[in-house]
C-alpha cells in the first residue's frame, strides 16, 4: 500500500502542515504523518521547499 | 536584455521588479506553487503564519528595503513600531531605553568602536560580551538572536560597525500592512504590470554557463543574457555542477505562531526576552488587525544544532511565560541547512558575484551589510545597479 514518507532531510519548516487540509500533519522539528487522515491529495509534496515529501 | 531569474523569493522579486521597470524582459521561475519564499505568508486556521520572517522589516519604512520599494513604485504601507523595544528580564519588562544598562558598558562599547575602526583589533562578540554587565550582555546576545539568528561567537565587532550605524540612521523595525505577503505580491504585480512573468511550479534543474545562459526545466530550457539566482552560491553552484568549496555555513533557528485570547506584547515593537534560549517576541496583530483572527503572538529563538531538544527548550520556557494566559502554539517551524533562516551567517557574506560575469546571486544568500531585509535589499541595489 502506498504512504507518504518524510525523509531525514526534513528541516521542519511546516509549509506542509500549513498547506494540509486534512489536518494530518504535525511538526515540531520534523514532521510526522498521521496516515489515518491522510488521503494521499499529494498538495504537501508540492509545498515542501526541499522535497522532503515522497510517496512510496 | 533577457534577465532569467531562479527563484520567486524577495531577491529575486525586487530584482525582477526593478528590472522590468528599467524595460528588461524578465522571467522569474519558482519551483513552489506560491511566490515570496520565506518572505510571504500561509493562511492557517485563520491566522497569516510566514513562510519565514516574522512580518517585520527591520528599519522600517526608512531603511533600505522600504527606499527600494518606492523607488520601483511598489505600494505597501509600513508601520513604524512604537515602541521600538522593550526588555523581559527576572520577570520584569522594562522599555528600551539607555536607562537600560549602566553607562560603564556603554563606555566600553564606544572604546571597542574606536579600536576597531582604528583596525587594532576586532573582537569576538562572546568574548567583547564578557567584560560587560550580565543584563547587558544578555541583550546584546537577544538582540544577535532575534535579528540575525547566530549566537555571540558567531560574529565580530568589526560587523557590528555598520549595523550600529545604520540603526542610528534608520532606527528600528517596521512592520508591513498586510503582512511580508503584501511586500512580495506587491512586487508580482509590478513584474507583471512591466510584461515580466513569474512561473510557479517550475523548477530549474540545471544553469549550463556561456555567452548565452541557459536554465533547464523538466522537458525543456531557456536562454538569457543575464541570470540571477536567488538561492545562495551553494545551490547555485550545484545547478552547474561545481561544488561550493569553502561555503560559509548558514543560521538557523525556530520560529513558534501563537494565537492568543489578550494581547501580551501589546505594542507594535519587539520584546526581546534576556536570558534565555529564546530571543524575543512581537505581534503583529497590534499593527495590522487582519493579521489573525485573535491576536498573533510570534516568537523567534536561534538553534545551534536545530535539535528537537532545543526546540523542546523553548516551547518549556514559552510555557513559562504564557502561565495564566489563553493561548494555544499554531506552528512550530525550524529552519536549517538548504532552508535556514539566512544562506550565510550574517557578516560572513561573500559577494553577489560568481565567476561569470553574466551570473550574479541575490538574496539573503549574498546579502549587503545590515539586517536581514535591509541587507537583501542593499545586495539586490548592487547588482541591479552594476548591470542598468
Ligand atoms: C524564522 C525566520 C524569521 C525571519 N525573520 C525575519 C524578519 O522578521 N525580518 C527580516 O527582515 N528577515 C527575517 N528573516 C529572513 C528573511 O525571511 C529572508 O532573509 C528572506 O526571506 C530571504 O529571501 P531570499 O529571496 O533570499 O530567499 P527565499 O525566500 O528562500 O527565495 C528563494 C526561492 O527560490 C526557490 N527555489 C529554490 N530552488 C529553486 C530551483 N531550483 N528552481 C526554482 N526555484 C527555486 C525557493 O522555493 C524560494 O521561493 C527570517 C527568516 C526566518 C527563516
Ligand atoms: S498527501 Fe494530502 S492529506 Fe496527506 S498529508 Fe499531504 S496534504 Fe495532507
Ligand atoms: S515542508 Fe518539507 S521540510 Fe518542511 S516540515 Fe514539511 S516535510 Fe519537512
Amino acid at each position: 500500500m502506498e504512504r507518504l514518507i518524510v525523509k531525514d532531510s526534513c528541516v521542519g519548516c511546516a509549509f506542509c502542515m500549513l498547506s494540509c487540509r486534512f489536518d494530518a500533519i504535525e511538526v515540531v522539528g520534523k514532521a510526522e504523518i498521521d496516515h489515518e487522515k491522510c488521503t494521499l491529495c499529494r498538495r504537501c509534496l508540492l509545498y515542501c521547499p526541499i522535497s522532503a515529501l515522497v510517496i512510496e | 536584455m533577457k534577465v532569467g531569474i531562479i527563484g520567486a523569493g524577495l531577491g529575486g522579486l525586487l530584482s525582477g521588479a526593478y528590472l522590468s521597470e528599467k524595460g528588461f524582459d524578465v522571467e522569474i521561475f519558482e519551483k513552489l506553487p506560491f511566490a515570496g519564499g520565506r518572505f510571504t505568508s500561509i493562511n492557517y486556521r485563520g491566522y497569516e503564519v510566514s513562510t519565514g520572517a516574522l512580518h517585520m522589516i527591520p528599519h522600517g519604512r526608512r531603511g533600505p528595503l522600504g527606499k527600494l520599494l518606492r523607488e520601483i513604485g511598489c505600494r505597501v504601507e509600513i508601520v513604524d513600531s512604537k515602541p521600538e523595544g522593550e526588555i523581559f528580564w527576572d520577570g520584569e519588562r522594562e522599555p528600551l531605553s539607555r536607562k537600560c544598562f549602566p553607562w560603564k558598558d556603554y563606555a566600553k562599547f564606544n572604546m571597542e568602536l574606536i579600536l576597531t575602526k582604528l583596525k587594532l583589533r576586532s573582537k569576538n562578540l562572546e568574548n567583547f560580551g564578557e567584560k560587560l554587565d550580565r543584563k547587558t550582555y544578555f541583550f546584546m546576545k537577544s538582540f544577535l538572536g532575534w535579528s540575525f539568528s547566530i549566537f555571540p561567537e558567531h560574529m565580530n565587532f568589526k560587523k557590528v560597525v555598520p549595523v550600529y550605524h545604520n540603526l542610528a540612521k534608520y532606527r528600528g523595525p517596521g512592520i508591513p500592512v498586510g503582512g511580508c505577503r503584501a511586500v512580495t505580491d506587491g512586487l508580482v504585480e509590478v513584474i507583471q504590470s512591466n510584461d515580466g512573468c513569474v512561473f510557479l511550479r517550475k523548477e530549474v534543474k540545471a544553469l549550463k554557463p556561456g555567452k548565452n545562459p541557459e536554465l533547464v526545466f523538466n522537458g525543456d530550457s531557456r536562454k538569457f543574457d543575464i541570470i540571477l539566482s536567488d538561492i545562495g552560491h551553494r545551490l547555485t553552484g550545484k545547478l552547474i555542477g561545481e561544488d561550493a568549496v569553502n561555503h560559509p555555513p548558514e543560521s538557523r533557528g525556530v520560529k513558534y505562531t501563537i494565537s492568543l485570547d489578550e494581547p501580551f506584547v501589546g505594542h507594535t515593537g519587539v520584546l526581546f526576552v534576556l536570558g534565555k534560549s529564546i530571543a524575543g517576541m512581537n505581534e503583529v496583530t497590534n499593527a495590522d488587525e487582519n493579521l489573525g483572527r485573535k491576536h498573533m503572538l510570534q516568537i523567534h529563538q536561534p538553534l545551534r544544532e536545530g535539535s528537537r531538544e532545543e526546540i523542546l527548550q523553548g516551547l518549556r520556557e514559552i510555557k513559562e511565560i504564557l502561565k495564566g494566559c489563553s493561548y494555544e502554539i499554531i506552528a512550530v517551524q525550524s529552519y536549517r541547512g538548504d532552508w535556514p533562516v539566512n544562506r550565510i551567517m550574517a557578516g560572513m557574506d561573500i559577494g553577489n558575484r560568481t565567476k561569470y560575469d553574466n551570473i550574479y546571486v541575490v538574496g539573503d544568500g549574498a546579502k549587503g551589510d545590515d539586517i536581514e531585509v535591509d541587507g537583501v535589499a542593499i545586495g539586490v541595489k548592487r547588482v541591479v545597479e552594476e548591470i542598468v
